[in-house]
């Protein structure tokens, strides 16, 4: 009776592993132009990401973009029209702004068009932010590749803000490398005083050179600026389970795809290292 | 000479009243018995024929008795009073006095108390039914009656008496098992007449094939419309368009929050602890609130109160033992059962060595006393706990663990024929862990667990008063206290430091209700009640949800109904992946932020039993509802936000923060056709629906089909009894398949960091809309076949072999969008679909004694 109940179950068993199969979905295929504009403040150009959205099913999961190399781009400012060409070294759409800059409190409209149709976005550059810096710069081999850096910021801005931080690191032979936070990490509001620690990291260049200076920034972002980060970090995590709910990342193009955001530096803070 | 006249006058009266009168009737029409009386002895008798039924027939055996005595005997069983005026004697209506029979209504051979036993009382054209204690009052005429009591399984019982005073009468009903009988009447109750409330038959649940042989109520109720027939993998239940939270599990008067068992494998329930369960959608008492779309109210056994008894069974993956018998005879008895799978160690014996096999297990107690005290009085104490258990990686931390376990005590009192009331303590408590280690060496080395609870101490009484027949009152009230604790523990391996963030939160609830059901004009009843509730947590609600319930019989067996709810809900369940009922789902409640749900009900429908004298039954019915502040996780938001390992340095400590309230609409009609008989009984079940829901920053504010949307459910259920030992069953059932969102395009997003510009690091989808998709449709054939034999008049065998899924059908668990592993960088792109039940035979065996 045992061996009867043990086969019985081993078959169970053996039959109940999961099954799958391909399955043909009959999704149409939408082509439509994506932009992806930053504006920094005090920055003296525009620049652009354009490109189209690409088929899912039956086509490879490449990162290539399909860049709209053929698509028109403009910036509209307090009237004045500056249009945006495409650059095939760096694969986007640039324009100078000079002698002008990137100034906080200004409104950006942005427009781009292709062959089928025509999208608008809007944006306002914030002010620019005041934070205060403590860095513990941890350059032991954790792992023989990285350098890790915990960077306690305090929002000393008049208003809460959406903060981001960037640091850079200098070595003794004069390279350089950006700390950066992970890709799935999310921009935190932090009101006024209110502090947060960071954990930032980078590769090494190579084993034989040491740090001798960081440079940190904050970073005040515009809420679509820290409503498209997180959208997209979050995205990246979600589709990694197949079975969480899918994400509509957040944009604020008139098609529904794509941003346009914008940020603005502090005054860098210098830790010397030696 | 008038005083002389005024003397003979009494004196002849006197004389008259003073004869000796002897008069001998076997059944006799009374007109001939007045006749004899007026012509023997010079009497003269004077009344109207609506009054004196003159072809009544009496018997009267009097010798030598004053014609008072006469008169008293003849009229004494009749609505007649008399008045004596010299020879002449006045007939006129008695002034009619009404007393109450009540009492409870018992199985024979273990004094289990019987609910929804349908009592009919002919002549006065009244028909009731027992209460959810088997107690039941009918106040009447005092009249001869003839009272009869009918049940299903059971044999029917009528009494006949002659009611002039209060009366107490117990009654014991033998079942069919006991009879040795297969009779399965048709017998509708009146609460069977409509959809929306389905008393249902525990001993039909054995019949019915399920998944790895394992009886279950809630898989039972998705034979139901309205009830969603199932999917893959998912154990929670869907009622009339509502989400999981929206059903009020109860047994014995204590919240269950999660009835349910890893992958819909069982819910706590199989069926055979229970002495009556009952699952109402629509038309919903005040006496119940707290949830939207459902009330699945259950109570276990009291326990045989004259022998001892039990049952065992096993099969594939679990065993169960239930025990019952009595402490003190016939005063107090108790019943306890106990279940275990045992997946893990069997798994293992299947597996290549220790450390695979599933580690899975679950199981679940119950338990009860109960104690007559007098015959007015009793007092019941039941538990149930029960747990689930899965270590999905070789570390012991990484589990996920969920587990119920509730109290109640419950007192019911008689207090006159007509007065009944339940009052009762309770408390239920739901918990949750989930474990992740992580022990990378670029991060700190952690343990993270995300747990939530959620604790309620229940305290209510209800009251019955039964004023007639034709007129019930019932009121009660309330008072719940909501303990929350969801908080995520983070324990460093390096420190050994444990550190929890959460809030943990204290909320009150409080309810009154009254209601009246009224029989009107012999064939309407109308059932209208208020209830009131206030909730509190840092903020204070105040809601009056007003109820009205119409059932109308018209001739011919044919019955239609109509109802309106307003219900309100004060806690939310938290699903953070795809409506699969994963455990990871959360419970709070509303706050000043989170305002409770309120759901608009309105159902109507019609209902015929015995088409064209056949035991075929039909029953439609169509609904509409609609619910505000229906809780939902942020787009994109999940609890596991709450756990560093996957946030990195933000964490979201108030669960608040990711949460949204919207709308939904739900609509539907529903068929249902039941044949009984004793040898081949079935039903079809349909329900034809659509539900929408929409949240600002969910889908850009755009409506959307709610994951749980099915347009079409329908299930097929077949059973075929022989003479003897076996019984053939098989159930279909078919559903469209779920929404999910496929992307109708992708691209490649920036990574924009200031001052370094961007560089392509993402491919988003394109979804457009959410739920713009549907999986494939859901269907799929169970059978099963039963060996049933007697042993020794006693003991009760049973196998049973059973196939479920028995065309191998894969349906869909859910769809990931995939490339082929071995493709390389260019491998295209595909959906693929993972089922998880494939066909899976099963064996049980069980005997009862």
């Amino acid at each position: 009776m045992k061996q009867l109940f043990i086969l019985l179950f081993a078959a169970l068993m053996l039959a109940s592993c999961e099954r799958e199969e391909a399955i043909i979905v009959d999704v149409p295929y939408k082509k439509k132009l994506v932009a992806e504009v930053f504006l920094g403040e005090g920055d003296s150009v525009f620049t652009a990401n354009l490109s189209y959205t690409k088929p899912v099913f039956g086509e490879p999961n490449t990162m290539e973009p399909l860049y709209a190399t053929n698509a028109k781009a403009q910036i509209n400012i307090n009237g004045n029209i500056y249009e945006l060409a495409f650059n095939d070294f760096t694969f986007n759409f640039n324009a100078e702004y000079q002698p002008n800059t990137i100034k906080a409190g200004e409104t950006y409209y942005f427009q781009a068009s292709s062959e089928s149709e025509t999208i608008t976005g809007f944006t306002k550059i914030p002010e620019k932010p005041s934070f205060d810096f403590d860095i513990k710069f941890d350059s032991s081999l954790t792992d023989f590749y990285y350098y890790n850096a915990a960077i306690k910021c305090t929002n000393k801005s008049a208003n809460p803000i959406n903060a981001k931080f960037v640091a850079q690191v200098f070595f003794n032979d004069s390279s350089k490398v950006f700390l950066t936070e992970t890709i799935s990490s999310k921009i935190p509001f932090l009101k006024q005083n209110e502090s947060i620690t960071k954990k930032l990291y980078a590769f090494k260049p190579n084993e034989f050179v040491y740090p001798v200076r960081i440079e940190c920034y904050g970073v005040n972002c515009n809420d679509e600026y820290a409503k498209y980060s997180n959208a997209t970090s979050i995205f990246n995590f979600s589709n990694i389970l197949p079975i969480s709910e899918p994400t509509i990342v957040y944009s604020n193009m008139s098609n529904k795809i794509g941003i346009i955001a914008a940020y603005s530096l502090s005054e860098p803070k210098i830790f010397n290292l030696q | 000479m008038k005083y002389f006249s005024l003397f003979i006058f009494i004196f002849c009266s006197k004389l008259i009243l003073a004869q000796q009168v002897t008069i001998h009737a076997e059944n006799k029409p009374i007109g001939k018995i007045i006749k004899e009386l007026e012509s023997n002895y010079n009497l003269k008798f004077a009344y109207s024929t609506d009054i004196v039924k003159v072809n009544k027939k009496v018997s009267i055996h009097v010798q030598n008795q004053p014609i008072e005595k006469v008169l008293y005997e003849l009229f004494k069983t009749l609505p007649v009073a008399y008045k004596v005026n010299g020879n002449s004697i006045l007939l006129y209506k008695k002034q009619q006095t009404n007393y109450t029979i009540s009492g409870y209504l018992r199985e024979h051979g273990s004094s289990e108390l019987l609910i929804g036993v349908i009592i009919n009382i002919e002549s006065a054209n009244i028909t009731t039914t027992s209460n959810g204690y088997g107690f039941y009052s009918i106040t009447l005429p005092a009249d001869t009656h003839a009272i009869s009591f009918s049940y299903l399984g059971y044999k029917s019982q009528t009494k006949s008496f002659y009611l002039n005073k209060n009366t107490q009468l117990d009654l014991f009903l033998k079942s069919n098992n006991e009879l040795g009988e297969i009779v399965i009447k048709s017998a509708v109750s009146s609460n069977n007449k409509t959809l929306s409330l389905v008393d249902i038959p525990l001993k039909e649940i054995s019949n019915v094939p399920m998944i790895l042989g394992e009886k279950d109520v809630v898989k039972y109720l998705m034979q139901m419309s309205g009830v969603q027939k199932g999917a893959e993998g998912n154990s929670y239940m869907y009622v009339r368009g509502g989400g999981p939270d929206q059903n009020l599990v109860l047994m014995d008067d204590a919240v269950i929050y999660n009835a349910y068992h890893f992958l819909g494998l069982s819910s706590m329930v199989s069926g055979n602890e229970l002495r009556s369960a009952e699952l109402i959608k629509g038309g919903f008492s005040s006496k119940y609130g707290g949830r939207l779309s459902s009330v699945l109210n259950m109570s276990l056994k009291d326990g045989n109160k004259e022998h001892f008894g039990g049952e065992v069974s096993t099969g594939i993956i679990a065993s169960k033992i239930l025990l019952e018998g009595p402490i003190l005879k016939n005063k107090s008895s108790f019943v306890v059962s106990a279940r275990r799978s045992y997946i893990n160690q069997l798994s293992k014996l299947v597996a290549q060595n220790e450390e695979e096999g599933l580690a899975y297990y679950f199981y679940d107690l119950h338990g009860k006393i109960s104690v007559n005290i007098g015959n007015r009085s009793k007092l019941y104490l039941s538990s149930y706990l029960g747990y689930d258990k899965f270590n999905f990686s070789q570390n012991k931390d990484e589990v996920i663990n969920w587990g119920n376990s509730t109290f109640s005590a419950r007192w019911n009192q008689q207090f006159t024929s007509k007065l009944f009331s339940n009052t009762s303590f309770s408390l239920s408590n739901y918990k949750t862990e989930i474990g992740f280690g992580f022990t990378g060496n670029s991060m700190d080395s952690t343990t993270s667990k995300l747990n939530s609870s959620i604790t309620d101490y229940h305290f209510k009484t209800d009251f019955d008063y039964l004023f007639s027949a034709k007129h019930q009152l019932k009121f009660g009230a309330g008072y719940i206290l909501h303990q929350i604790k969801p908080y995520v523990s983070l324990q460093n391996y390096k420190s050994g430091i444990t550190q929890n963030i959460g809030v943990a939160s204290l909320a009150t609830e409080g309810f009154s209700y009254a209601e009246i059901q009224n029989n009107l004009f012999n064939n309407l009843k109308v059932i209208s009640g208020l209830r009131l509730s206030y909730f509190n947590n840092n903020a204070t609600y105040f809601r009056a949800e007003p109820r009205v319930n119409i059932i109308y019989n018209l001739k011919n067996n044919w019955t239609i109904n109509s109802s309106y709810s307003l219900m309100n809900q004060y806690v939310h369940l938290i699903t953070s992946l795809n409506a699969l009922g994963f455990p990871s789902d959360i419970w709070t409640v509303s706050n000043a932020n989170l305002k409770p749900q309120r759901a608009n009900i309105i159902s109507a429908g019609v209902f015929k039993n015995r088409i064209k004298g056949s035991q075929i039954s039909v029953a439609v019915e169509g609904y509409y509802k609609t619910i505000d502040n229906i809780t939902s996780l942020k787009e994109g938001a999940s609890f596991f936000q709450m756990l560093p390992l996957f946030s990195t340095d933000v964490q979201v400590t108030n669960a608040n923060d990711l949460l949204t309230q919207g709308s939904c609409k739900s609509f539907g009609g529903e068929v249902m056709i039941k044949k009984t008989g004793a040898h081949f009984s079935g039903q079809i079940s349909y329900t034809l629906s659509k539900t929408t829901m929409q949240f600002e920053g969910i889908n850009r504010g755009k409506e959307f089909l709610a994951n749980y949307d099915r347009t079409h459910d329908l299930g097929i259920n077949l059973i075929y009894k022989t003479k003897k030992h076996f019984t053939f069953s098989a159930n279909w059932v078919y559903g469209t398949g779920y929404p999910i969102s496929l992307p109708v395009g992708e691209y490649i997003a920036a990574n924009h960091t200031p001052k370094q510009g961007s560089v392509p690091g993402l491919s988003i989808y394109d979804y457009e809309d959410k739920n713009n998709y549907r999986m494939r449709a859901y269907h799929r054939l169970d059978l099963s076949m039963q060996y049933t034999h007697v042993i020794q008049n006693k003991i009760v065998s049973n196998f049973e072999l059973s196939l479920y899924n028995a065309y191998n059908r894969a349906n869909p668990f859910y769809y990931q969008i995939t490339s082929d592993e071995n493709g390389g960088a260019n491998a295209k792109r595909y959906v693929k679909q993972v089922s998880l039940f494939p066909i899976i035979p099963s064996l049980s065996w069980s005997i009862k004694f």
